[in-house]
């Protein structure tokens, strides 16, 4: 069977600036990509790219096998793409009653309506079929763009960070309906997103866009259990991020952790002498005790259902957020410190 | 083959201007070099124009920022009556607010009183400068609040910086306004020509532009002096335009993407009392005292049948033709730009800048020099009319057209290529409908505005086919009052038809489509 999308080696320009280089990805059929990267990483421009409205400067882009563009003869206008998204900010067209933006991308003319009306029954907002979406919530509008987005058939799903401007209470809803939506459709889809919970609930995989590529591709759990950039890290859950000097002690690195020098297992010479960027699992990896690290307590707040102390370091620029079961001390406190919990990145990303 | 359009387009815009705007504009500006006039020319009306556009300027600028706050800030009938005023004197032609007066200060018993014979000299030609200067004023410091961020004002307030300190802070933000306020006064009022070739003629007072109109119209035509006048008007635009612009880069405003509306907020009933009573001045000065003048005067009986009758139809057909043609020159420009043809676009923003400092009367001087000889014989034709009309008009219809397409989210569009949608459908019931309300919007008011104009319609127009800015001028000039004034009632009236048959299409069209489920 086709991939749903195959990307091969594409580049995206914005403004004469090279945004994306080199992106690869292929999507199975049934397969939800999350895309994630930060602000300004060329997410919403590489979707463009793939949804046809910009062109790419290389590279060709596939959808259900067939190529669609290859930044030189080839090219599939939009319309004939066969493609459903659902934008953030909804684009809903705001003089077209809810039926009639759903049954307009509906190409077969024999019953239209009452297709679009049997979507917008799937997603609850039939009862909305006769009104304008500027009278609907953003919830609704957002039921009304997935209708619309399916009502077009489409052979591939993008979604531009759908749920970024709903409430949390709404966004957890939708996710269930569109991770379900996905799997029993089969439709691949590809997300845009920077929300730990949408990777969490939809994605099968996780591609990265950091530093104009497309860093990593791989399993929500993989992505977990070895985070492969800072940015992978945070996403994952990992806190901290404080730049730390690390020091060869045999084979092994050790970090300077205040007054303490910390052995950190492998990476020996190859961390040995740059600045890293410490990141740490919130629970396990740091905890207060009656020995250890010395350091000192500025502050605590409670946080879903724990204790979260601010320690300060000698040697470290910020404070260091540790978890604990019940209101820590301040002033002078220890810290031990679970070695195998730590993880080290270079501060600069290499060039 | 994309490219051999865009290229094409390009090219056919490349030409347009320069045969309708830097060649006429050349001819008629090196004429004073070619036929070494000296530079003579009417001191005096230069003078007095640039005395009275200062003047109206320092009276116009401030109030038009006190409008400008309190239709920004705020909220109730009081403000959006303001709002309606402001438009209302911007619409409403110079030359018909004169006739208005001076239907009024016919009467012998009015003119032999003080107010009568200070209306009959600098101090009507001020009073109705201001009221039309008033809402270009209030209007581009409007543009410049309502982008404005409310963050610093709030910040005053909450910190307790104390009251007088923040009216410094406010009037440091306002400033940049006024000043831009100011310089937009002076160039209106020195370009105006519907109250100088009215009120200016029969007060004898000289002023530039209706000088400019009398080297051309009287004879011998002297366009040599025309040409020195005419730069004495660009050189006061440059300059005054200039200080706008650095003005406008001084402006305090904070843009950024979390920026924050000024709230509009109830005002207390002192502050709307007080504002209500200089919006019913400026309406009762500018609007209705002229407007109910003009009905007076048209209800008594015509000596005889009604003189330029036919120019009503004939200046709607003309505005009809005109907005057209400056639409569609606006279309072809918005389409270089969407292509990305750079220095195309580079070329336009010069030449819009360029046109809109240049008034109607200089475009109109130089399509006279320019298109009346064996090679280009177009002078005396109905078409360099409505090129006139249309080189004057394009960069309104540009502004008002990009307004709206900046106003239209992109996503609109995308979505309906993503999903599919045909490029008729896409074009007819999507961009179309969305765009169809500001479009026709654009489209009566650049109509309105050829209908009424004045200084192109007196320079070029045809034997035969009198506009009718220029038949009720003429009608005026001739103290034939009650013909003017049905002319004008009855042009009003044929504006509003149109805009009311066009206001019915568009309802019609673009009515949403409230389905019931089935």
């Amino acid at each position: 069977m086709s991939a749903a999308l195959a990307i091969e080696g594409v580049a995206v320009q914005r403004g004469g600036r090279l945004i994306v280089e080199e992106a690869a990805l292929s999507l199975s059929p049934g397969e939800c990509v999350v895309l994630a990267g930060e602000s300004g990483s060329g997410k919403t421009s590489l979707l463009r790219v793939i949804g046809g409205l910009n062109r790419p400067a290389r590279g060709t882009i596939r959808i259900a096998g067939v190529v669609v563009d290859d930044a030189a003869a080839t090219f599939i206008r939009p319309e004939l793409r066969g493609l459903g998204m659902v934008f953030q900010d909804f684009a809903l067209w705001p003089h077209l009653s809810v039926l009639e933006n759903v049954a307009v991308v509906i190409r077969d003319r024999v019953g239209r309506e009452r297709k679009a009306l049997a979507l917008l029954d799937q997603f609850g907002v039939a009862s909305c079929a006769g009104r304008l979406p500027a009278t609907l919530s953003g919830g609704q509008q957002q039921r009304v763009g997935l209708a619309r987005a399916l009502a077009a058939a489409p052979r591939l799903l993008m979604l531009d960070e759908p749920f970024s401007s709903l409430d949390v209470e709404t966004r957890e809803t939708l996710r269930t309906e569109l991770r379900a939506l996905i799997v029993e459709t089969g439709l691949g889809a590809i997300c845009i997103s920077h929300d730990p919970a949408d990777i969490a609930r939809l994605a099968d995989r996780v591609a990265l866009l950091e530093d104009r590529r497309l860093t990593s591709c791989t399993t929500p759990d993989a992505m977990f259990a070895r985070p492969a950039t800072p940015y992978a890290a945070r996403l994952a859950g990992l806190c901290g991020g404080v730049e730390v000097e690390v020091r060869q002690a045999g084979s092994d690195a050790a970090i300077v952790l205040g007054s303490a020098l910390l052995a950190i297992p492998g990476g020996g010479a190859r961390l040995a002498g740059a600045a890293q960027a410490l990141l740490f699992w919130p629970r396990g990896a740091l905890a207060l005790a009656a020995e250890g690290v010395p350091a000192t307590c500025i502050g605590a707040h409670f946080e879903a259902g724990h204790w979260q102390a601010l320690l300060r370091l000698d040697g470290l620029a910020a404070p260091v957020p540790v978890q604990c079961t019940s209101p820590p001390p301040r002033g002078a406190v220890a810290l031990n410190v679970a070695s195998d919990r730590l993880h080290l990145f270079p501060s600069s990303p290499p060039g | 083959m994309k490219f051999g359009a865009a290229g094409l387009r390009a090219a056919i815009m490349a030409g347009l201007i320069a045969t309708f705007f830097v060649y006429p504009l050349v001819r008629l500006l090196v004429m004073p070099f070619l036929s070494g006039h000296g530079a003579a020319g009417n001191w005096p009306a230069f003078v007095v124009s640039l005395l009275l556009s200062v003047g109206t300027a320092i009276i116009a600028a401030p109030l038009g920022a006190v409008f400008a706050l309190f239709t920004t800030m705020a909220e109730g009938p009081v403000a959006r009556a303001a709002t309606l005023t402001l438009w209302g004197l911007f619409l409403t032609p110079s030359y018909m607010l004169t006739t208005g007066w001076m239907i009024i200060f016919s009467s012998h018993a009015l003119r032999a009183t003080l107010a009568g014979q200070a209306f009959f000299g600098v101090g009507g030609l001020l009073m109705l400068y201001v009221v039309k200067a008033l809402p270009f004023s209030a209007l581009v410091a409007r543009a410049t609040l309502a982008a404005a961020d409310s963050a610093p004002a709030e910040a005053a307030a909450i910190h307790g910086v104390p009251f007088i300190l923040r009216v410094r802070i406010g009037l440091r933000l306002l400033a940049p306004s006024i000043a831009v306020g100011f310089a937009i006064a002076v160039i209106e009022t020195m370009q105006e020509f519907g109250i100088p070739a009215t009120l200016g003629v029969t007060s004898h007072v000289p002023i530039l532009t209706y000088a400019i109109y009398q080297h051309l119209a009287e004879t011998p035509t002297d366009f040599a002096g025309a040409s020195i006048l005419c730069w004495r008007l660009i050189a006061v635009a440059a300059v005054f335009g200039g200080l706008a612009m650095a003005c406008r880069r001084q402006g305090a405003a904070i843009q950024h993407g979390r920026m924050r509306p000024p709230a509009r907020q109830r005002p207390t009933l002192r502050r709307e009392l007080a504002f209500a009573a200089l919006t019913g001045l400026f309406a009762l000065v500018g609007i209705v005292i002229p407007v109910v003048a003009l009905f007076v005067r048209a209800l008594q009986p015509l000596a005889a049948s009604m003189p330029h009758a036919g120019a009503v139809l004939r200046s709607l057909g003309f505005g009809m033709v005109g907005a057209t043609m400056s639409l569609g020159v606006a279309v072809l420009i918005l389409r270089l730009r969407a292509a990305g043809a750079r220095r195309m676009i580079a070329v336009l923003d010069v030449a819009l800048v360029a046109n809109m400092a240049v008034p109607g009367l200089v475009l109109g001087a130089g399509y006279i020099v320019a298109f009346n000889n064996d090679f280009l014989p177009l002078y005396g034709s109905r078409l360099l009319l409505l090129i006139g009309y249309t080189a004057g008009m394009a960069p309104l219809a540009l502004r008002m057209m990009q307004g709206a397409l900046d106003d239209l989210d992109p996503n609109l569009v995308a979505a309906a290529r993503l999903h599919g949608l045909p490029r008729l459908t896409r074009l007819v019931d999507i961009e179309g409908m969305l765009l169809i309300r500001p479009f026709t919007y654009a489209y009566l008011l650049v109509a309105a505005a050829i209908m009424f104009e004045l200084p192109v319609s007196e320079l070029l127009y045809p034997p035969g086919a009198t506009p009718l800015g220029v038949a009720i001028v003429t009608l005026d000039q001739m103290s034939d009052y009650a013909a003017s004034a049905r002319l004008a009632l009855f042009g009003l009236a044929a504006m509003a038809g149109l805009a009311l048959v066009l206001a019915a299409g568009v309802t019609l069209l673009a009515a949403p489509r409230r389905l019931r489920p089935a």
